[in-house]
């Protein structure tokens, strides 16, 4: 008996979508400060270890040369969105009075900033990807 | 933008392939059969080839692209 092939767009959820998702929850959870959050932080980010992981070594259709365009096309819209999040949060930052900004708590902030643009293109990219192959 | 028509389907039937038989004996995914006979992929050089071989015909029997109306629209 044979072992289930799944689609590559399974891979490309499990890669992207689910794993970023995972990453901007932890993120989430790691801005309080409190034992149990930091807990269920680590434990979504060992979640995003095993998504991961199942993307890598899981059994998936091969690749062909329409996923890998679709991919491609997704990243490159995924970057642009990244790109003016970016510039939107200098503009803030810029706006805002300077003694707000240089009282924020860097150190916290950093962590989940972090973790937020980590999962944050997976998860753009990964609905992108599923939009374009069933267009 | 030109349009790209295809005949796969019409091609397929006439040898009774499934799509999934067909991407498999070209080396993609049934998705991007299902794309091409939309007409909504342009293949690679070498997937149309692959696909002419299959058939037996020349690609340009299989793949055609026509104008699209809204371009000639623009233009006058």
């Amino acid at each position: 008996m044979g072992k289930r092939v799944f689609k590559y767009g399974t891979r490309i959820a499990f890669r992207e979508t689910i794993n970023g998702s995972l990453w901007i929850a932890a993120g989430a959870f790691g801005i309080f400060d409190n034992q149990p959050c930091k807990y269920i932080s680590v434990i979504l980010l060992a979640l995003a270890i095993i998504s991961q992981a199942f993307a890598i070594f899981g059994k998936f259709e091969k690749t062909d040369e329409m996923a890998t365009a679709n991919l491609n096309v997704a990243k490159a819209i995924t970057l642009d969105y990244i790109r003016i999040l970016i510039m939107l949060i200098y503009i803030i930052l810029l706006i805002m009075p300077n003694d707000i900004v240089a009282n924020l708590d860097w150190g916290k902030i950093i962590y989940p900033a972090l973790i937020l643009f980590i999962g944050l293109p997976e998860v753009i990219t990964g609905l992108l990807f599923n939009k374009i192959e069933e267009e | 933008m030109p349009i790209l028509k295809t005949r796969i389907h019409e091609f397929r039937r006439e040898l009774n392939l499934q799509q999934a038989e067909l991407a498999e004996m070209v080396g993609v995914r049934r998705e991007t059969i299902v794309k091409l006979e939309k007409g909504r992929y342009n293949p690679s050089l070498k997937l149309a080839m692959d696909i002419a071989k299959v058939f037996g015909k020349p690609v340009e029997e299989i793949f055609e692209f026509q104008a699209d109306p809204e371009d000639s629209d623009e233009s006058n």
